[in-house]
Parts: C-alpha cells; sequence; structure tokens
C-alpha cells in the first residue's frame, strides 16, 4: 500500500502496482510470442530480408562463419539453439529469434516504466502561476517549462504554492501511476506487432537480436543516469527536500543511493549537485519494491558489456553507443575517468566475442565465409569492407528521398495510436526525460540516416532501430498524456477510458493486419527450390548462382541437410572473398 | 494538454497525405522498382567478368549450370531498352559448353507452362541482336545459347511476375487463416483494455 505523505508532492507506484507492471509486460511478451509462433516458417524464407538466413543457419549449425562482419554472437546463440531437439535447424532459429523479439518487446515496457518512475513533473505550478505575479525562474523549473528543469538548481517554492502542488498534482501523478503498467504493455504489444519488427521476429536474421540488445543499452543507460530512488522519507516528514533527495539517481545529498558515486554533475567541482527540492528534483520517492538502482561500478561496467555484446552482433548497434553518449551530455552529468574505463572495460569483452571467428576458422568448419584465421582476413570480415561501397555518401537528394520513404513506412508500419503519441511524447520527453530523448533520437536519427543511404535491396530492415524509439516516445506520450488529462479536463476518467478503449482497438487492427501480412507458417520456398534443383544435377556438377537467396538455400540444403554434397555452388560475386 | 490537439492533428495530415498503404504493397512496389533501378543502376559488365573469371577453374569437373532463383542480375542498358518497359531481363552469361540449363523456380516454371507461351522465353544476343527460342521443361529451361555473352529475355516475368511469385509464399490469402488473424487482433486489443480496467480495479487506490 503507498504511503502518503501529506505535505509532499509525489505519488509513487506502490509494489502491487510496480509487480502488476510487471506481470503486464510479461503478459504482453508472451502475447506476442504466441502470434510470432503462429506465423513463423517452419525452416528458411526468402521473405522480409532473408536472404541471408541459409548462411546465418549453416555458420549456427556448424558454428561456422557467415558472411561479414561475422555475427559471433549470433552465431554462438544459434548454435545453443539448434542442439534443441524439435523442428528443423532453421525453424529452432526462428524460434530462437521470435523469442528474442518477444524479450525485446517486454524491455520496452520496462523502458516505460523506468520512464514513468523518473518523469519529471509537469508544469507542476500551473495553477499558482495563473492565480498572479510573474513566474521566477526556480518556478519555471518546477514546471518543467525550463529547459531540463530538473538539472538546474531550484529554489523551494513558497508554502502556499507547494500545497497547491500538492492538491493539483497528486491526482495527475497517481493516474498517470496507475496507467503506467497498461501502457508499458501496450507499447510492448505495439513494438511487437509493428511489420518490421514482426517481419525480423519470425524469421533466421540478427535485427532482432540488435534490437534487443540496443534497448538493453538504451534501458541500462537511462537507469544508469536516471536511476529511480529508493529511499522514502521517515513517516510523518513532509519536507519537500527530504522527498526529492535521493530520488535523482547523483543524490540530493551527494553522493547517489546505490553508490553512484563515478558520476558527478557538470559544473559542480564538488561533485555535489545541489540540494533537490521536491518537483525540482523531478523525481518522487518510490516504495522500497522500487527496483534497486544500479551502482556506479557495475552498471558502468554492465552498460559497457551490453553495448560490447551488441557489437559483436551487429555493427550498426554504434548508433546506441552514440545514442548513450547523447543521453549523458543531455543529462549534464560527467562520467568520471573509472567510470569511462569500466564502460571501456565492458565493451572490450563484449567484442571478445569476435576472437570466436579466427579460433573456428582454425578448425576449417564447413561454413567458413572468408577463411579470416589471418590478422588481414580477419579485420577485412569483421569491418564490412566489402559492403562499404555500397553506401551512398554523396548521393544527397537520392538519400533524402530514401529517408522521406522510410518514415513514411515508419509511420504506416505501427499503429496508427502511435504517431500523435510519439510527437507528444518527444516533445514533452525533451523537457522532462531529457536523456531518453537523447538516446532514443540519436538511435532514430543515425538509423534513418544509415537505412536512407545504404544502396541494397533490404535496407528498410537497417530502420529497425528507429522503430524501438519511436514506440518509446510513444509510450511516453501516453504517460504525459494521461497526466495532463487528469490535470486539465473536467471528466478526465472518461476521457481516459475512451483513449484507452481507442489505443487498444487501433492495436488490435494493427495486429490482424501484421499477421496477415506475416503469416509464413506454410513457406517452404527455400528447400523446395534447393531440393529441386540438387536433385536434377548430374554428379560432380558445378553450380553457378548468381544471388544470395539461391546461394545460401542451396549451401544450407548441403552443409545441414546432407543433400548432394558433390556439387560444387559457386557464387561469382562473393567467390573472390570465401575460401571453401 | 493544449499540445494534444495539435499533435493529433499534425498526425493526421501527416497520415494521409504520407502514409503508404502497408509493408507489403510497399514491398512489392520496391520489388517492381528494383527491377528498373538495377537496370538503370548498374550495367552489366562487371558480372560477366566475374562469371568468365570464375568458370575456368570451377566448372572443370563437370557441366556448368546457373541458378538463378528468383532473382535478376544486372544488365545493360541496351538489353534493358529491348525488353520494353514491362519486360524483364535475365543475363546468362557466358553459355557453357553445350547446351545451357537455366534452374528457376518450379512455380515460375510452372507458371509459364501453363502459360503455354514458350515463345516468350529467348535468348538474346547481344552482338548479333538475334533472339534464339528456349525450351521450358519442368523447372528448367534449356536454350540453344550461341555462346559467349548472350541474354535471356524473359518477358514472361512482366514487371507483376516476380512480386507475385514473392508473395505466394505468405498464408495471407488462406481464408482458414483469417479467423486466427482476427482473433489475434482481438486478443491484443482485449489485453490492452483489460489490463487498463483489471489494474483499476486490483490495484486503484
Amino acid at each position: 500500500m503507498e504511503r502518503q505523505l501529506p505535505g509532499a508532492v509525489t505519488s509513487a507506484p506502490s509494489r502491487s502496482r510496480i509487480s502488476f507492471g510487471l506481470a503486464a509486460v510479461a503478459l504482453a511478451s508472451l502475447l506476442a510470442l504466441a502470434l510470432y509462433v503462429l506465423t513463423m516458417p517452419p525452416g528458411l524464407t526468402w521473405w522480409y530480408g532473408g536472404a541471408d538466413s541459409g548462411d546465418l543457419a549453416s555458420a549456427a549449425v556448424t558454428l561456422g562463419i557467415p558472411h561479414p562482419t561475422g555475427y559471433p554472437l549470433f552465431t554462438l546463440l544459434g548454435w545453443l539453439a539448434t542442439r534443441l531437439p524439435f523442428g528443423e535447424p532453421a525453424g529452432r532459429l526462428n524460434v530462437m529469434d521470435a523469442l528474442i523479439a518477444a524479450s525485446a518487446a517486454a524491455v520496452t515496457g520496462l523502458v516505460i516504466l523506468h520512464l514513468n518512475r523518473t518523469l519529471s513533473p509537469q508544469r507542476i505550478t500551473q495553477v499558482t502561476a495563473s492565480s498572479g505575479g510573474a513566474r521566477t525562474r526556480s518556478q519555471r523549473a518546477i514546471d518543467g517549462t525550463a529547459p531540463y528543469a530538473h538539472q538546474r538548481a531550484a529554489t523551494l517554492p513558497p508554502a502556499p504554492i507547494a500545497a497547491d502542488l500538492d492538491a493539483g498534482n497528486r491526482d495527475a501523478l497517481d493516474a498517470r501511476n496507475q496507467a503506467a503498467p497498461a501502457i508499458a504493455a501496450v507499447s510492448a504489444l505495439t513494438l511487437a506487432t509493428a511489420g518490421l519488427y514482426w517481419s525480423q521476429a519470425i524469421i533466421t536474421e540478427v535485427y532482432a537480436l540488435n534490437a534487443l540488445l540496443c534497448l538493453l543499452v538504451g534501458w541500462l543507460t537511462l537507469r544508469l543516469l536516471e536511476p529511480p530512488a529508493t529511499d522514502l522519507p521517515a513517516e510523518g516528514d513532509t519536507r519537500p527536500d527530504s522527498a526529492g533527495a535521493g530520488a535523482g539517481g547523483l543524490g540530493g545529498r551527494g553522493a547517489a543511493p546505490g553508490g553512484d558515486e563515478a558520476f558527478t554533475t557538470a559544473g559542480q567541482p564538488d561533485g555535489k549537485r545541489p540540494p533537490l527540492r521536491a518537483g525540482a528534483a523531478g523525481r518522487f520517492p518510490m516504495s522500497s519494491a522500487d527496483a534497486r538502482p544500479l551502482s556506479g561500478d557495475g552498471a558502468a561496467l554492465l552498460l559497457g558489456l551490453a553495448q560490447g555484446l551488441a557489437l559483436a552482433n551487429h555493427v550498426t548497434s554504434i548508433f546506441a553507443l552514440a545514442g548513450t553518449l547523447a543521453a549523458v551530455l543531455a543529462s549534464g552529468r560527467r562520467p568520471s575517468a573509472a567510470a569511462w574505463l569500466r564502460y571501456g572495460c565492458g565493451i572490450a569483452a563484449g567484442l571478445s566475442f569476435y576472437l570466436l571467428l579466427p579460433l573456428r576458422a582454425a578448425q576449417s568448419p564447413a561454413a567458413n565465409w572468408g577463411d579470416p584465421r589471418t590478422p588481414g582476413r580477419f579485420l577485412t570480415h569483421v569491418t564490412g569492407g566489402r559492403y562499404g561501397g555500397l553506401f551512398a555518401w554523396t548521393d544527397v537528394g537520392g538519400n533524402l528521398r530514401e529517408a522521406v520513404a522510410l518514415v513514411r513506412l515508419l509511420f504506416g508500419d505501427v499503429a496508427l495510436w502511435a504517431l500523435p503519441a510519439a510527437i507528444y511524447g518527444a516533445a514533452q520527453g525533451w523537457k522532462r526525460a531529457r536523456p531518453a530523448v537523447a538516446f532514443f533520437g540519436t538511435l532514430m536519427l543515425l538509423s534513418l540516416l544509415f537505412a536512407a543511404g545504404y544502396r541494397v535491396g533490404d535496407h528498410a530492415i537497417y530502420l529497425l532501430p528507429a522503430y524501438l524509439g519511436y514506440v518509446v516516445f510513444a509510450g511516453l506520450g501516453l504517460l504525459c498524456a494521461v497526466e495532463e488529462c487528469v490535470r486539465s479536463v473536467d471528466r478526465s476518467r472518461l476521457a481516459i477510458t475512451a483513449g484507452a478503449l481507442s489505443v487498444a482497438l487501433l492495436g488490435g487492427l494493427a495486429t490482424n493486419r501484421s499477421f496477415l501480412e506475416h503469416d509464413l507458417h506454410g513457406d517452404r520456398t527455400p528447400a523446395v527450390f534447393a531440393d529441386h534443383v540438387l536433385d536434377e544435377l548430374p554428379p560432380g556438377a558445378t553450380l553457378l548462382t548468381v544471388r544470395d537467396d539461391s546461394t545460401f538455400a542451396l549451401r544450407y540444403a548441403q552443409i545441414v541437410r546432407g543433400i548432394r554434397p558433390d556439387v560444387t555452388i559457386v557464387n561469382p560475386n562473393e567467390a573472390k572473398d570465401r575460401v571453401r | 494538454m493544449r499540445a494534444v490537439p495539435w499533435a493529433v492533428a499534425l498526425a493526421v495530415v501527416v497520415v494521409r497525405v504520407l502514409t503508404p498503404p502497408g509493408l507489403v504493397a510497399a514491398q512489392s512496389q520496391g520489388t517492381a522498382q528494383n527491377v528498373r533501378a538495377r537496370v538503370g543502376a548498374h550495367g552489366g559488365a562487371a558480372t560477366l567478368r566475374n562469371v568468365r573469371a570464375v568458370l575456368p577453374a570451377t566448372s572443370a569437373a563437370g557441366a556448368g549450370y546457373l541458378a538463378l532463383g528468383v532473382g535478376l542480375i544486372p544488365i545493360p542498358a541496351d538489353v534493358a531498352a529491348a525488353a520494353g518497359d514491362t519486360g524483364i531481363v535475365i543475363s546468362v552469361s557466358p553459355a557453357p559448353r553445350g547446351p545451357l540449363v537455366l534452374t528457376i523456380l518450379p512455380s515460375e516454371a510452372d507458371l509459364a507452362a501453363a502459360r503455354g507461351d514458350p515463345a516468350r522465353l529467348a535468348i538474346y544476343d547481344v552482338a548479333t541482336r538475334r533472339a534464339y527460342g528456349c525450351r521450358p521443361a519442368g523447372a528448367q529451361i534449356t536454350c540453344a545459347a550461341p555462346g559467349v555473352g548472350v541474354y535471356l529475355l524473359a518477358s514472361v516475368a512482366d514487371a507483376e511476375f516476380l512480386p507475385e511469385v514473392e508473395r505466394s509464399a505468405p498464408a495471407d490469402r488462406e481464408r482458414g487463416r483469417i479467423p486466427l488473424a482476427a482473433a489475434s487482433g482481438v486478443a491484443v486489443a482485449l489485453l490492452g483494455a483489460s489490463l487498463w480496467f483489471w489494474q483499476r480495479r486490483s490495484v486503484g487506490e
């Protein structure tokens, strides 16, 4: 049961509500997994950029080397997944990807729950400000209209204003906390049922894992920069500063709870932030059931490890690294050298998975693209040098047109309610959760630019990280909208209920559409193709292939299913850098 | 609250003006566009050189075969022009010794055979600008290739053909799956709505 703090501007999620939030996110994730299982193909597919699936599956089964950049983390996880005793190997990998994608949707829900716990208040002095008198800078800082208010020193408002704060905002914050579990679950489902995301959740590809790791990096970054508070003020302590102290992650009185001494606030030579008052701190004391903040030492290392693992899966996860840096800058916090060192060590630990490539190449596995056992070939392979020329650096006009097309795809691919909510959420988040906006905004922007400039047929896949930011912004928008609705609308309960039903309806419609568009449960085209082609060839034939989809499907049939190993398959486009 | 109507209005405008009809439709359009884009963007000389470079070393064990799958490879602009606006040109170069066997998807061959118009498949010799007939047989089309530097004009695969082949795989046209898709939509909608009402009853204060 939530403790009431008379006189303090606080409304914390109760233990039951936090548990409910986690359960709701888990339920949404399970539902997403069920949808994926219903629609996934039994094996390889050529749909939705699945041309590389045969190569990835062959490498996973043999613990070998797939095409650049090697994808060692996916290969290792895939190798474990293919040990499972059901279906064909590619089908097991599809299940693995579905589990990963459902988990990523759950992390999206966790990000929303975290944002709810750390969101700074909105126009908290709206009533008092309109009652007369010019608003001071501190008031503007409190009400969130000053730039990133909670990063600035703010003074305690006069007692009458504090009373108004309590009266005017407790209901709004209660409503937001009340709605947060449902919003987190709906956000998770919205990501899970977005077309492009769904398409990557049911095929053997690396992009679902990339999404999961980017989200983990974002979640850890936010938890490191803005940990939820854990210390409640003493019973009966109605001092506003006691409500805000410790809730800011850096600590209202020196070090933050959880030993977050690794970060200091920019502009504070002594490493201590000025005392953060209720409202100004922008966070509210949590119940003891709230998640514990990460410690400074462990958090930096864990964040680095997640980033390193992400890079060991796909190089475009470097956009998440840029997002982390942007979030740090936006937070106004200055990590210590030791924190950077721990962060770097974590990244190095994750990157060490790349050692799998030369180690396995030396053992000549059946799938051994590029044979990266020498330093030169290893570097060429992991940097994807052969693909570098595919990026159109100088075609500004073409890139712009592609960017517009990709934005159109994003808008049309996610449930319709997300668009206004994301716009509102991004605008509110810039004032109230700037590190989150910095992280996910950077991730979105860089993903969009890369996808627009990369001249390959399935370039839209690289937009997937932008979906993550889009849905997080949408969830953030719903949180803020609920709060604002209670504050400003007379019949707020009716309005919020109508909004919830609308969101549920639009989500259902989007799910129905995505289900039909991505139902591959009967797709066996690559297997049929490979069987048909290989069966008719004379003994010892050389088969020239001209595209990745046919090449990899045929090789998968040979390596994994053992069909016609006497046939030599040659793709002229890859022959020069592939050693078999 | 002032921002909400603004955001909704802006969103409606954006959706009305910008949003494409759907991902599958966009992908189908994209495939057709890719055909034209590849014709314009590449030229085919690089592909020809690659094939020539590989053949002597790799085809010694047996005859050479070219598996095209559902794919296209780049072609010269003049051949593309010969194919017309709706034609798709598939290069099969160089022709190996003996008959050239072009292996394509069974569904493509079936469709070609069903149309009963093998004359629409032809080898196109760039040097002589002469077309040669081909003989579809099952999943393979055997052509009397005249030599190195030939191209197959598969005008049977018109601009809508390839997307149709690719789209035949998902089960979105299976009537039996439509109720399941609707049920999934209802499940998501019910979950979202019930979470809202349930948590208000169970943990609301």
